[in-house]
């Protein structure tokens, strides 16, 4: 069926696009405005902002921390996600079920408790405030994030494949190889992605477990904003609205996101 | 495609990456590589398992901990006992965060879903493509940008010489002192718990069976009445699970209610971060975390139950 003919749906979801964006789409306009204050409706045209972010030391330090622990959050994905991504298709309903929520177990804790619970453990192993460490509570907790995109790129192959890989007399090693692994790197692609963009931004569990030398960005704009809202911060936050267009743009090319999130599962 | 029968035929000049082929090959076809095979999923997941077990234990370490007397001069655990949750159950602060966070987040779940009831028709059956993308774009926004970003736009747009303060002064309305109140934190929650209602719901959505619109709108029925007898009972499970995961995200929202909220309108997470900090008492912290896991949990719980409940009592 073909469009509502109700309005009210179509103001609602004005509404919604209001609220989801209009926030974002301020602190971009106010990243490039001039003044040491955000003030509507904005002046002036500037990049001065971006500059700043590389010529002031603490905020390029707390950039080049968050890119170190945005990295080791998506090697954590890499080297335990991708594996048991790989492995669950092949796992009976009923274990595959408890070991996925197993593996959410970071997403389906209050994020605040995760952060005390990490906390708790880094201090027992002695490893509380190295920003590796931060970077690898961050990849458990986003952990599903790099699963589910790999199962779903699984699920979309077509069954016949290996069958027919085998008719052909290849191996079950040279068919991993050359034709299972090669279908599965786009939801790999995309799932090393999203956790790299959700790791760069964490707040709350970086908030918890770095200290004023290590702190990450978004850490660093936060201790900021309580002394003033200023244009500065504000390119800060906007770098990371650069980097999700970026890589939202890669991942609707790579596919999948579109097709996964509209697809029908009936006919 | 290659096989070992070809192999050893091959010439003495094989390119390295085919002999690490054979090499596997080989490898597979021992009595190694069967016992590796049989093993293999298990051995797969062992280690993600392993890994989320750190957080697992990193949550025992917090339950232990609520569980023990601490001596906050000296920093030192004591005896075993239930103390910690007897003092935090009748502590004011406990009690008046308790009772905001969790009015907070059923306010909130609920108008997020019922925001993402129409955002999704619209989003599933717009005609145009460039619609479904932009309202998909739109969607991972506040996600991908992170909660400091999507706060910072909120301060920046409710703040003193923010857009707000711009259209009261221009309609001549004294302009609100909005952060720092549960306006703000409610508009933050509302954003982030609406992606997370519309991908739930999106999948029942894209499953209605529009014959039934049809049939409805043959018998005369308004559109109004369509979408209230006809398209939300068939939405009734989608969206009683987009409640309860709203309702739990609300329930443990910390960005919000610290940064819109400045402190002044703590919730439950913001009560844990302080004790555990601020206040210095690590156990009585980790108790909230404690009732704040089992809250969430129980609610959500009951919350997919009564979806479930209903349903059956009036199958459609």
């Amino acid at each position: 069926m073909r469009g509502t003919t109700f309005p009210v749906p179509r103001l609602l979801t004005a509404a919604g696009v209001v609220l989801l964006v209009g926030p974002t789409l301020i602190v971009l306009v106010a990243s490039v405005s001039v003044g040491r204050q955000i003030v509507f409706p904005p002046h002036g045209f500037t990049l001065d902002w971006y500059a700043e972010i590389v010529r002031d030391g603490p905020t390029w330090s707390a950039l080049l921390h968050s890119f170190h622990v945005a990295l080791v959050a998506v090697a954590v994905g890499l080297l335990f996600g991708v594996p048991a991504a790989f492995a669950l298709p092949k796992i009976g309903a009923g274990k595959r079920l408890v070991v996925i929520l197993a593996l959410s177990l970071g997403l389906s804790t209050p994020i605040i408790v995760s952060a005390f619970s990490f906390f708790e453990i880094f201090a027992r192993l002695g490893v509380y405030q190295h920003l590796t460490a931060v970077g690898a509570a961050i990849g458990i907790v986003n952990l599903p994030f790099m699963v589910w995109p790999i199962l779903s790129a699984l699920e979309d192959q077509d069954p016949e494949l290996p069958a027919a890989a085998s008719t052909l007399g290849a191996d079950p090693v040279e068919e991993f190889l050359f034709i299972r692994l090669p279908l599965m790197t786009p939801g790999i692609v995309t799932g090393a992605i999203i956790v790299f963009v959700l790791s760069i931004t964490d707040f709350v569990l970086s908030q918890v477990l770095t200290t004023s030398a290590n702190q990450t960005l978004p850490v660093f704009i936060y201790s900021g904003l309580r002394t003033s809202i200023s244009p500065g911060l504000g390119a800060a936050s906007a770098l990371f609205i650069g980097i999700a267009t970026l890589v939202f743009v890669v991942v609707l090319r790579i596919g999948g996101v579109e097709r996964f999130l509209l697809r029908r599962s009936s006919s | 495609m290659h096989t070992s029968q070809v192999a050893i035929d091959r010439p003495a000049r094989v390119p390295a990456g085919w002999r690490l082929v054979d090499a596997l090959i080989s490898i597979r076809r021992s009595g190694l590589g069967r016992g590796v095979r049989t093993a293999a999923p298990a051995l797969l997941v062992a280690p993600a398992l392993a890994l989320v077990g750190l957080l697992a234990a990193g949550i025992g370490f917090l339950a232990w901990a609520s569980l023990h007397a601490y001596d906050t001069f000296l920093g030192l655990q004591g005896a075993f006992g239930f103390g910690q949750y007897s003092a935090i159950v009748h502590d004011r602060q406990f009690q008046t965060d308790l009772v905001r966070t969790v009015s907070m987040a059923s306010v909130t779940a609920a108008i997020a879903v019922l925001l993402a009831i129409p955002f999704s028709l619209v989003m599933a059956r717009s005609n145009r493509r460039w619609t479904r993308l932009a309202l998909m774009v739109v969607i991972f926004v506040p996600y991908l940008t992170g909660d400091i970003t999507r706060t910072f736009g909120w301060l920046a747009v409710l703040g003193p010489r923010g857009p707000l303060t711009w259209i009261c002064e221009r309609i001549g309305v004294t302009p609100p002192d909005v952060i720092g109140t549960l306006w703000a934190i409610g508009l933050g929650t509302v954003q982030v718990l609406l992606p997370a209602a519309v991908v739930i719901l999106l999948p029942a959505v894209l499953r209605l069976d529009t014959e039934l619109e049809h049939a409805a709108r043959t018998l005369g029925a308004r559109p109004s009445r369509t979408f209230l007898h006809v398209i939300l009972p068939q939405l009734r499970i989608a969206s009683f699970g987009a409640l309860a995961a709203c309702w739990a995200l609300a329930m443990g929202d910390f960005a919000d209610p610290q940064i819109l909220g400045q402190g002044l309108k703590d919730y439950l997470a913001n009560f844990l971060q302080n004790r555990y900090l601020a206040i210095g008492n690590p156990p009585q912290g980790a108790a909230t975390g404690v009732i704040l896991i089992g809250l969430v949990t129980a609610g959500a719980g009951l919350i997919l139950v009564l979806g479930r409940v209903r349903l059956r009592r009036r199958p459609l």
